[in-house]
């Protein structure tokens, strides 16, 4: 069956049912990766899949379905469970019906990026990517080039109708002067002319090479500026914050923030899912809304959380169309440009540090925003305007509100970043933030 | 299946079905590795050639060519039969059970004014049917059932602020295990710690003390700081782009990296755990491997591609989260072994002290060196005794650094589930992590 009959095969089984109403969406990956350590590939990956999620209310009663088993006979079984399971199910306090098409979609977004992936042009790129980070210093290259094509039909008992086609390359180098001193960079594009492999494999080996010979440094609370990797990590936290779903579950730093500040006025950031040359953009979202861009955050009010058709009933207000079939989730998260360079950045600060990447992000408390998370690769004391040397062994132990609070300025240079840290394909720049704290190990 | 409790309403009821076939092949050195859903021939045919192609294409810019090593290879099978079947329990009897333990941590306790104002509690319930087949003759075929308890809560007082606690019970079982955990009365406990510790927790010390870690602290702390260096891949550098390497090298079997009490084991064949299996995705036969005994580095956790790098034998260590995923060197159960004193006997002489029993946040760097764990349920401990609640107190040290202070071992030893992630693309597999309670001897807390 084509990917359309089989959507609407499920939407029409789960009426039949007793659904009142429901999403079907069949999609359809053909995902290519080249990973790559010590300057040699490692692995060629090629991963296709096609799957159904189909999402069904009776009413307060609700209950979802995933499968990669998209026979006949699987469909049927499974939808009649899941039926089954919703009619067992607990009502839910808010019954919110889908939104009711049919809905005009943006042409333009129709297929993003290249039509076809250029896989034979993938091992090139690998190549590009591993001679510049040496050439920049390296001794050694690790990473990972990913393409992937994906297609979406989507069906709703509210008359929704749309297919969605989209290509995304995204390629992470990180690049070793030697086994400590390491650099790291990325970028998500939707053409493959755009991805750029030696620029993101020389910033990566430029990195490393200064982050030679670091030495320790006494925690404490420094000015910082955080580089555009660690700020796509950010703002993915922020956005999952800003979620209809954790606010409603009473676990986000943004509860009972809405309309108020909670950042600095020169800070704002959008999920914009209409922008043609963004890798997350999408024509509609899991409930079949059409999309469009929002501020989140515009000079540091928060402007408005995302939400589905469900947690908009329940926030009494207008979905946002950010539906994700389980909770609202942002498409492309842009932070608004400033406009100072790195060098302006660094000059702002008589006594600081410069972070050019982080992982492990954890909350004590997501609910206050207190966290920690490690910085890796190039991290570097900045002393009077200039970058005096490398540093290593910190942990940044801070609260996101504070942060937030405590931006002092933003770069004008931005970077679209995805990597395995950051799902959300994020326009990132640098900024600088005021007494940001560190920890370091006591033994 | 899995479904989700959020604030007491069932957020989520979802079935998951995949299916699917795993191809990876070897050309001239070159590893290529391709999956697809579709079964139908075919589709079968176009992933092989997948595998086959992508692997061609790069053996220009594979310079070092990928080998197996020469193992004695598996031609078994392994069927585990839940004993109580989720579907034999009833969906809604299901839910209610979880209402059950919702109401119990919701309700107020002791009379405090604490609000408990986040409640996520979710089931989920797996069965997973694997069938391998090498062209160097392994042939396996397994069917391992699963269940998972999870809950993250979050608790406020209108004076003292908020604290959150997340934590995961796993098994290879059916519904038996849910009932054996008693789900009820696990959160009831949940939230009178959450009452004690928001009314009457205070600041941890700054100087020196002596610290009890909780088996779960202590389980955590072997999976990140002792089983992710051991993974012969990360040491080789096979992850440095994601995970990370490791602070360990091929050379450093026999490192002292702890004080003697301190035997760290990983073990895929403990009946019943999370992380449960008899052979691995290339055919291997699974056992119990040492990683640290008596405070040194015994054993890497090898599959048959770090093997033959390293020159040494697979230990069963290669496993995939699923069809579509790559199999790599993964963790099972990894737990520090107990030793033979009471909880009374390792709190004794303690004069000045904190126990922690159980984490909330924690991180760890790519080198699994520089790590950190902040407590959520702790108390003082004054003169062998346990005193008052105390807020976040944070561990902060070098992997070195801690296992070298634990002066003496419990006879607690239990397990938590976990579900580890690791790999690109991303695949998270299931896990126990364990231990029991241990001394750490004059540590000075960090965290600030």
């Amino acid at each position: 069956m084509r990917d359309q009959d089989i959507a609407l095969r499920a939407l029409r089984l789960a009426k039949s049912g007793g659904a009142t109403d429901a999403v079907s969406i069949v999609r359809t990956t053909d995902l290519r990766m080249i990973r790559f350590a010590n300057n040699s590939v490692t692995v060629s990956n090629g991963i296709l899949e096609a799957s159904l999620s189909l999402f069904m209310m009776m009413k307060e009663r609700r209950a979802s379905l995933t499968t990669t088993n998209l026979s006949s006979s699987s469909l049927d079984e499974l939808i009649r469970n899941a039926l089954g399971m919703a009619k067992l199910s607990l009502p839910s306090d808010v019954y919110a019906p889908l939104p009711e098409g049919p809905f005009k979609y943006r042409k333009e977004l129709i297929s993003i990026g290249d039509i076809r992936l250029l896989i034979e042009r993938l091992p090139e790129a690998v190549k590009a990517a591993i001679d510049s980070a040496m050439s920049a210093g390296a001794q050694r290259v690790a990473g990972t080039l990913i393409a992937e094509r994906t297609e979406k039909v989507l069906r709703t008992t509210g008359g929704a109708e749309g297919t969605h086609a989209s290509t995304c390359y995204n390629l992470s180098v990180r690049a070793f002067a030697d086994s400590e001193a390491t650099g790291q960079f990325s970028k998500v594009a939707t053409h493959l002319t755009d991805l750029n492999p030696e620029d993101v494999g020389r910033r990566a080996g430029e990195i490393a090479k200064k982050a030679m010979n670091p030495k320790p440094v006494d925690p404490g609370r420094y000015d910082t500026i955080i580089g555009p990797m660690t700020v796509a990590d950010l703002m993915e936290e922020v956005a999952l914050s800003a979620s209809a779903f954790s606010v409603d579950a009473g676990s986000s730093f943004f509860t009972e923030s809405l309309g108020k500040k909670v950042a600095s006025p020169l800070f704002s950031l959008d999920d914009d899912p209409s922008d043609e040359h963004a890798p997350g953009s999408a024509r509609f979202d899991d409930e079949g809304l059409p999309t469009s861009k929002k501020a989140i955050i515009e000079d540091g009010i928060l402007k408005t959380y995302l939400h589905n058709s469900l947690t908009a009933k329940k926030m009494r207000t207008r979905s946002t169309a950010n539906a994700g079939l389980l909770r609202p989730r942002p498409f492309n998260l842009e932070v608004r440009a400033g406009e100072k360079s790195l060098e302006d950045l660094i000059s702002m600060v008589d006594n600081g540090i410069y972070i050019t990447n982080n992982w492990y992000l954890r909350y004590q408390n997501t609910r206050n925003g207190d966290f920690s998370t490690i910085l890796r690769d190039g991290l570097f004391k900045v002393e009077d305007g200039k970058i005096a040397g490398p540093i290593r062994g910190l942990r940044l132990s801070e609260n996101m509100l504070r942060l937030l609070s405590n931006i002092k300025a933003i770069g004008a240079e931005r970077h679209w970043i995805k990597w395995w840290e950051v799902e959300t394909p994020t326009l990132a720049p640098a900024m600088l933030i005021g007494k940001v704290n560190f920890t370091k190990p006591t033994l | 299946m899995s479904f989700m409790l959020k604030n007491g309403m069932l957020e989520r009821s979802n079935l998951y079905r995949s299916e699917g076939i795993a191809i990876r092949a070897i050309v001239n050195g070159s590893l290529g590795f391709s999956s697809t859903n579709d079964l139908g021939r075919t589709s079968i045919r176009k992933a092989v050639e997948i595998a086959i192609s992508s692997a061609r294409a790069t053996i220009g810019l594979a310079r070092s060519p990928v080998r197996l090593s020469e193992e004695e290879l598996s031609d078994g099978k392994l069927v585990v039969k839940p004993r109580i079947r989720f579907g034999d329990v009833g969906f809604d009897a299901a839910v209610d059970l979880l209402k059950d333990a919702d109401a119990a941590v919701s309700k107020p306790h002791d009379g405090r004014d604490v609000k408990m104002v986040s409640r996520l509690l979710s089931v989920e319930t797996t069965q997973c049917e694997k069938l391998l087949i090498t062209s160097d003759g392994a042939s396996t075929y397994s069917s391992i059932p699963r269940i998972a308890f999870d809950y993250t809560l979050i608790g406020t007082h209108h004076q003292k602020g908020s604290a959150m606690r997340s934590s995961t019970l796993g098994e290879s079982k059916g519904w038996e295990a849910i009932e054996r955990w008693d789900v009820v009365k696990l959160m009831n406990e949940e939230g009178d710690v959450m009452g004690r510790l928001l009314e009457e927790g205070v600041s941890a010390p700054t100087e020196s003390v002596d610290i009890l870690l909780g088996g779960e602290v202590v389980g955590l702390i072997c999976h990140e700081s002792s089983g992710h260096p051991s993974e012969a891949d990360r040491i080789l550098g096979r992850e440095a782009a994601q995970a990370g390497e490791s602070y360990l090298s091929i050379d450093s079997i026999g490192l002292e990296v702890g004080s003697p009490v301190v035997n760290v084991v990983d073990d895929p064949t403990l009946p019943g755990s999370y992380g449960f299996y008899l052979y691995d995705e290339e055919g291997v036969r699974a056992r119990r491997r040492y990683l640290i005994k008596e405070g040194r580095i015994t054993e890497f956790l090898n599959n048959r591609e770090t093997g033959a790098a390293i020159g040494c034998k697979s230990n069963g260590s290669s496993r995939a989260s699923s069809y579509n995923r790559e199999p790599i060197v993964r963790m099972a159960n990894t737990y520090l072994e107990p030793g033979d004193m009471s909880f009374e006997e390792l709190i004794e002489d303690v004069k000045k002290g904190i126990y922690i029993r159980n984490f909330t946040e924690w991180n760890i760097d790519d080198r699994r060196f520089n790590q950190r764990y902040t407590g959520f349920e702790a108390y003082s401990i004054e003169n062998g005794e346990l005193g008052f609640p105390v807020r976040n107190p944070t561990v902060e040290m070098t992997t070195i650094g801690l296992y070298r202070v634990v002066d003496a071992i419990g006879d607690d030893l239990r397990f938590w589930g976990a579900t580890c992630g690791k790999g690109d693309p991303s695949q998270g597999i299931p896990v126990w992590t364990g231990g029991p309670t241990i001394r750490l001897r004059d540590v000075r807390l960090g965290g600030t």
